[in-house]
């Protein structure tokens, strides 16, 4: 489309019949004469060094310049010489074609394309100020900023323009002009691209220095690469190139919600001319329907922006807008949209098509909107759309909108002053004040921690008015690399926090061996105020700087108010076991691998519960890696030589480095994230999701892609909205990572999955527990008092404080489950011996599952269970709303397919599983997939019910007091709906103890709702009722035709539908239209109630 | 009357039916020593447990604890060692006793005890030697041979000295040759104690590996503590240096390094140290213009591991 418009441009620019006498020098590179001028007044050019004139298509010849490089110092482009015709008077203008060549992208950041002034830099010198250049500076890849400087003996002015694209091998019409009395203006392909009044300037000071096309008159020569055509230097100002009263709307925001407040756009009025734009009415048309905004007059190159509300009343669609103001006209284009349901993001960790996001069922994917060079100059926040060009960013938020995407910014302004710049001071040092080699650099320097807010608080200003521009991630797997570091200032923090000197045992980031320790104490444990202990405790919350940066960034993102934006960190439990991973962020985050086991992703994602516990209100997203390393799964090194005893992907691209995680496990990883009380969930490696040509990440599983398709749709759309609403329930049985341990004996999870912590967590999964992990900080914050059970992996070494809550808790008759390795102070009641994986997925399942089985067996005695299944393959995990249980059971019966399964490493193919599942206590069960009530048995003081399960397959159910029976729709309104106003309307399920108690449930429902031409409105889709109750407002838009809607109303766990029918009249009423009825009967008897019966009968 | 009587005659019956949590509950709430001593022979191995953890909160009960050594029930067994470790009862004897019980949670509590009182000396040091040599369980092993662990070495690098106020520049760098090093596994710990760091060592039957890639790409699939060692000629003596050094690019992950038989330091910062570059100063110990001897003992814990990068002697002014 940009090209089209080049080229329309192009063709009026070139026939348009510019005042001749105007031009002073005209190099068209005529094929006769190509270096002669042919505007008659005889300044013919004189190539330099390597310049040619080659031939064009486009324009037949051409100048051609292949760059400057400091090593290499070659003049090119042209010289035109020093004439005092090139010296104007007052006005003057140039224009020229350009088109870059492959190499400017290696050249250097600068390129000249005319020059009669030399010095583009600030000098105070004459020497410095005479003339005029006009050049390039690198913004970006294909991205650049046009630059005018003029020189008025003094000093100099320069106009910078906004970033252009300079796509390579493409035309582009660049012009500036200079209008003699301070006002510069550049223009690229016809339109005026920047503008700027210098007051109190007039001529240019004449320069002694040549006129030079294509390159800097002398050294340090920066020769535009590329080739240019059709110069053009012009005395005075061509009508093209001047002042010209406008109006235009802006390209921010375009697209709305319907019924959103304050809904405006933009109408910039640019009187860009010598006389004053008298009083007015600026016409707004949309639709048909006008409106008229006063408007007073405006003084010469006065600008003034004006705010045009947009009507959110009107139904979704796509709306043109017209401006007018006397002769001035724009045009522009919004839209509507539906107001969004609550859903749960499924965030795509990476950047994707808009197609495949919406194929997916991704809400988000993620977009670098950031700012960090000119941030980082201003040290301020910025309006970023005045210092680059945002169009692009503005234009995909927009286009997002209308397809009901999200973007998530990601951000890494830490990461980026790593890598840029060279103050000593932002480098982590040794303790003799050394650089260390790590790039990781000092996070905690006051420069960087202020920057991290800029940056922050940047993005908010320019791109927080876009509501579905409502997330960001904030770095992403910094701290791996973290690394003590002993900046003055970071020495003075750490002993500040601990009252005296790093202790010199302090040498590595992960703690010290207690072993080496000479008096370290033979029950290891320590005073709670351990110097050493106290030393890490400071560095990972805080001393390495990054939990501090986050926070700054977040605090910066939240800067203008915006109450639904999140922030997050991950991976947030890749470090030790103490709170602070993330600093303030809204949501930790982690990822993991699905093999070798895939319900080992609920070990990390309850990981990040407990370290969210650690700031308040902080929230749990999870992300399942799509990625498989192809090492822990089909080592390359073991793939059979002989191509035929190869599985297919292996013959198809047998050198992929990652691979596509398999169907079963994705399915298994989805519903172990979602038995869990998480606020979203996120995929990466688009790679391994979607066939790309190249990269190390590869799709070798063409099943992956529709699974997750299949899922996303079926069951976290359907049950989002509702999983939001559900808490954890409460668990008897707690698993103890220790922070002091993992300091003195080097241990932890470090959020892996695959340390002995983990596969202990595995143990009690498949046990039928539902273990919560809990840190150090959490067993002195809340005590042990809400559990039975205390599970200690790898516990080499305790606090006193933690060691006297333990003792406390086995005195009042908890019990402690540990390994051999558990501090000796504590006499645990149970051991399970550590297990060393042997890389043999299957050995390995049978023997955690047989210490799973041992322990069940020794604890039943005492411990009573939430739930029970009849095979440890079927995984359960519950939550609660009120009294009310959400089962969630998941099909981890699996065996070695034909994918990777040849291996031996990974079980990735699932099997079909069958049994029963056991709740205690009685009540009525409901399928929430399936959509239908469960027969049950009642046994041993329960409820025992058949569960059947395909491969990977997980299944939700809901445990009700009493049974769901009726459901009614309510619609306010006294039986008139006024278009274009909302009415509260109301959906109602009780239970069947007298037909109108509620239930103390959330239950998912199904909205359909149909306008007058049968097409689904607003707010159709998903829903939870909470406690039984779903309450909407009902807008009726403003242009909506008459007709008749209607309302269906679908409970998921049931499945039972209830439907209601109004008009909307051209009187811009809407009548109910006195039907209710239930789409169909069932053994469940239902009711249907209006609620203002009398009225409407 | 009747009711009463009744009710006597089927008191133990009634005992005798409680589920093993009310045992439990009751021996909570009554741990007196009878109640204690009978629950360590309940045939639930909980009530047992925490029986003998009763015991060990007690005063009077360390002959009791001792005579429990001898229970069936390893575990119980382990209980009463850490309870006797806990009221320091345990004398060097008794641990070394129970150093030769068959069940090993009970000798790593003997063994962390003895571990545990530093520096090791006398019986203790004879124990823990004897088990750094002979004892079958690598977790047990490991706490012996890292108590008794004898090199350790701190130099501080000429770059890191904090009265160094110069600049430091490598004015020589020669990389050890990568190929044929000559390596052995040591998965009982074993190599230290039978001299691999000793020049005159023979390791003409180890096999050989190159450097600067890892021992699972040199088909070695393996995690746990190997040895490498390389011979190589050092250049003439420099007319003018201030130092010189052995810079590893990285080892996976932690490294005991030898030159010429003399230890010269280690890189030991546990599973984080995979990917950090060290140096170690070897001014005093390098033969210029010589063969030398370099041996390298190197643990992994955890996937790839060895000397995976290269290695340089660096010749610093």
């Amino acid at each position: 489309m940009k090209q089209a418009l080049t080229i329309i441009f192009a063709v009026l620019f070139l026939s348009s019949a510019l005042p001749a006498a105007d031009i002073i020098g005209q190099w068209i590179f005529n094929a006769d004469k190509p270096l002669e001028d042919a505007s008659g007044h005889n300044h013919a050019i004189k190539l330099r060094g390597k310049a040619q004139i080659v031939d064009d298509e486009r324009f037949g010849i051409a100048l051609k310049s292949t760059g400057s490089v400091p090593s290499a110092d070659n003049r090119q482009g042209a010289d035109a010489g020093n004439h005092a015709d090139f010296t104007p008077q007052g006005a003057f203008a140039f224009d020229f074609w350009l088109n870059p060549d492959e190499a400017i992208r290696t050249g250097r950041d600068h390129f000249f394309l005319l020059d009669k002034k030399i010095y583009h830099y600030f000098r105070e010198m004459e020497k410095a100020n005479l003339g005029y250049c006009c050049y390039l500076l690198t913004r970006g890849k294909d991205l650049y900023t046009i630059n005018v400087n003029l020189g008025f003996k003094t000093n100099s002015v320069v106009l910078e323009s906004r970033p252009v694209h300079l796509p390579v091998n493409e035309w582009h019409h660049l012009a500036f002009s200079y209008d003699g009395e301070g006002t510069v203006r550049i223009f690229m392909d016809g339109q005026m691209i920047a503008k700027k009044h210098f007051a109190d300037y007039k001529a240019v000071a004449p320069s002694p220095y040549p006129l030079t096309l294509g390159d800097r008159s002398t050294s340090n020569y920066s020769s535009f690469v590329g080739k240019m055509a059709q110069f053009r230097y012009y005395q005075g100002v061509p009508q093209e190139f001047g002042p010209h009263p406008s109006i235009s709307f802006n390209q921010g925001r375009t697209v709305f919600y319907h019924k959103e407040k304050n809904a405006a756009v933009t109408l910039t009025i640019d009187n860009d001319n010598t006389e004053f734009m008298d009083d007015g009415i600026v016409t707004i048309t949309v639709n048909g329907a006008k409106h008229e905004l006063p408007f007073k007059k405006l003084a010469p190159r006065e600008i003034r922006h004006v705010t045009v509300p947009i009507d959110t009343t009107l139904k979704a669609a796509s709306y043109q807008m017209y401006a007018t103001l006397n002769t001035l006209h724009a045009q522009s284009t919004f839209d509507i949209v539906p107001r969004e349901n609550p859903f749960m993001p499924v965030v795509m960790w990476g950047t994707c098509p808009a197609e495949e996001l919406q194929y997916i069922g991704f809400t988000h994917d993620l977009r670098h909107f950031s700012n960090f060079v000119d941030v980082w100059k201003a040290k301020k926040p910025l309006d970023l759309s005045e210092v680059e060009d945002v169009t692009p960013k503005f234009n995909l938020l927009n286009e997002y909108m209308k397809k009901g995407l999200h973007a998530c910014l990601t951000t890494a302004p830490g990461r980026w002053v790593e890598q840029t710049q060279k103050n000593p001071e932002y480098k982590r040092v040794n303790r003799s004040g050394k650089p260390l080699e790590t790039t990781n650099g000092a996070m905690g320097h006051p420069d960087i921690q202020q920057f991290g807010y800029n940056v922050g608080a940047s993005v908010a200003k320019t791109y927080l008015q876009f509501p579905n521009f409502d997330a960001a991630l904030i770095h992403s797997e910094v701290r791996d690399s973290t690394a003590l570091s002993f900046q003055p200032f970071e020495v003075k923090a750490a002993e500040e926090f601990l009252g005296g000197k790093i202790p010199q045992e302090v040498r590595a980031k992960t703690g010290v061996p207690y072993q080496t320790l000479p008096n370290f104490p033979p029950s290891r444990v320590i005073p709670d105020d351990d110097p050493i202990l106290r030393f890490y405790t400071w560095f990972w919350k805080d001393g390495d700087g990054w939990n501090p940066l986050h926070s700054r960034i977040h605090d910066g993102l939240k800067s203008t108010g915006r109450k639904d934006f999140w922030t997050f960190f991950d991976p947030a439990v890749r470090v030790p076991s103490v709170w602070g991973s993330g600093g303030h962020v809204d949501i930790v985050s982690q990822w993991t691998y699905s093999y070798p086991d895939p319900i080992k992703i609920g070990q990390s994602c309850d990981e990040l519960f407990a370290m969210a516990e650690g700031y308040p209100n902080q929230k749990v997203m999870k992300m399942t890696q799509i990625i498989w390393y192809r090492s822990g799964t089909a080592p390359i090194e073991q793939m059979p030589k002989e191509e035929d005893k190869r599985v297919q992907w292996e013959r198809d691209i047998p050198d992929a480095k990652f691979i596509s995680i398999a169907p079963d496990h994705l399915e298994i990883a989805l519903w172990s994230m979602i038995a869990r009380p998480v606020r979203g969930i996120m995929y990466h490696g688009r790679g391994s999701l979607f066939t790309t040509t190249g990269g190390s990440y590869r799709m070798t599983n063409p099943e992956t892609a529709p699974r997750l398709s299949k899922l996303v749709h079926d069951v976290i759309q359907p049950l989002g909205p509702s999983l939001l609403e559900i808490p954890d329930a409460p668990s008897r049985v707690a698993i103890l990572e220790s922070f002091a341990s993992q300091m003195y004996a080097q241990c932890g999870s470090n959020g892996w999955s695959n340390s002995w912590e983990a596969d202990m967590h595995l143990i009690l999964q498949w046990a039928g527990y539902q273990p919560r992990i809990i840190y150090d900080e959490t067993v002195r914050k809340n005590g042990l008092d809400a559990y039975d059970i205390l599970v200690m992996p790898n516990c080499y070494v305790l606090t006193q404080s933690v060691y006297d809550e333990i003792i406390k808790f086995q005195k009042r008759g908890g019990i402690v489950v540990s390994d051999e390795r558990l501090c000796p102070a504590v006499m645990p009641d149970l051991i399970i011996p550590a297990y060393k994986r042997t890389r043999k997925a299957e050995v390995d399942k049978v023997v955690l599952q047989h210490e799973a089985a041992k322990l069940r067996s020794a604890l039943d005695p005492f411990f009573t269970r939430n739930f029970k299944t009849s095979n440890m393959d079927i995984v359960g995990r519950m939550r609660r709303f009120g009294d009310t249980d959400y089962l969630f059971l998941i099909n981890d019966k699996r065996t070695f397919g034909d994918y990777v399964g040849q291996y031996g490493l990974v079980m990735e193919k699932g099997l079909p599983n069958a049994g029963t599942a056991w709740l205690p206590g009685d009540g009525y069960i409901y399928d929430l997939v399936a959509h239908k009530q469960v027969p049950t048995t009642p046994k041993d003081g329960g409820l025992s019910f058949d569960v059947s399960f395909g491969p990977g397959e997980g299944k939700l159910f809901m445990r009700t007091k009493e049974q769901i029976n009726a459901r009614t729709i309510n619609i306010g309104g006294n039986g008139t709906v006024t278009r274009g106003s909302e009415v509260p309307l109301i959906i109602e399920i009780h239970s069947a103890f007298d037909g109108t108690n509620f239930p103390n449930a959330v239950i998912p429902l199904k909205l359909t709702i149909l306008d007058a031409d049968g097409k689904p409105a607003e707010f159709s889709g998903y829903h939870a009722a909470v406690n039984g109750e779903l309450k909407l407002n009902l807008s009726i838009p403003s242009n909506e035709k008459p007709g008749k809607w209607t309302i269906i109303a679908e409970n998921l766990a049931d499945g039972g539908k209830i439907q209601y029918s109004f008009t909307a009249r051209i009187s811009r009423t809407a009548r109910i239209s006195r039907t209710a009825r239930i789409s169909r009967t069932a053994r469940i008897s239902r009711t249907a109630r209006i609620s203002r019966t009398a009225r409407f009968a | 009357m009747k009711h009463l009587i009744l009710l006597l005659l089927a008191a133990p019956f009634l005992l005798f039916a409680q589920t093993p949590k009310e045992r439990r509950d009751n021996l909570l709430k009554n741990p007196d020593l009878p109640s204690l001593l009978k629950a360590v022979a309940d045939d639930n191995a909980i009530i047992r447990h925490t029986a003998v953890r009763l015991l060990a909160q007690r005063e009077d009960a360390t002959t009791q604890l001792v005579a429990l050594l001898k229970s069936t029930d390893p575990l119980v067994r382990r209980g009463a060692l850490q309870a006797l470790c806990l009221k320091n009862a345990a004398t060097v004897e008794l641990l070394g006793d129970m150093m030769d019980d068959t069940d090993v949670n009970v000798r790593l509590i003997a063994v962390s005890q003895l571990a545990a009182d530093k520096p090791a000396k006398g019986k203790q040091l004879e124990i823990l030697e004897k088990t750094a040599r002979k004892e079958k369980n690598a977790a047990v092993r490991d706490i012996a041979s890292k108590a008794i662990w004898p090199f350790y070495r701190n130099t501080v690098l000429l770059r890191n000295r904090s009265d160094w106020d110069h600049d430091v520049k490598v004015v020589q760098d020669i990389l050890l040759p990568a190929a044929d090093w000559r390596f052995s596994l040591d998965e009982n710990n074993q190599g230290h104690l039978n001299n691999w760091f000793k020049t005159n060592f023979d390791d003409s039957a180890w096999k050989t590996i190159p450097i600067a890639v890892t021992w699972e790409d040199a088909g070695f699939k393996y995690d746990g503590l190997a040895w490498y060692r390389k011979s190589f000629k050092a250049p003439s003596k420099p007319e003018k240096f201030n130092a010189v050094e052995l810079h590893f690019e990285s080892v996976d992950e932690c490294a005991w390094v030898w030159l010429n038989g003399i230890y010269i330091g280690q890189h030991d910062l546990g599973t984080s140290g995979w990917q950090t570059p060290f140096s170690l100063d070897i001014t005093k110990e390098i033969k210029w213009d010589a063969d030398n001897v370099i041996v390298v003992r190197i643990l992994d814990t955890a996937g790839a591991g060895g000397i995976y990068k290269p290695v340089h002697l660096q010749v610093l002014e």
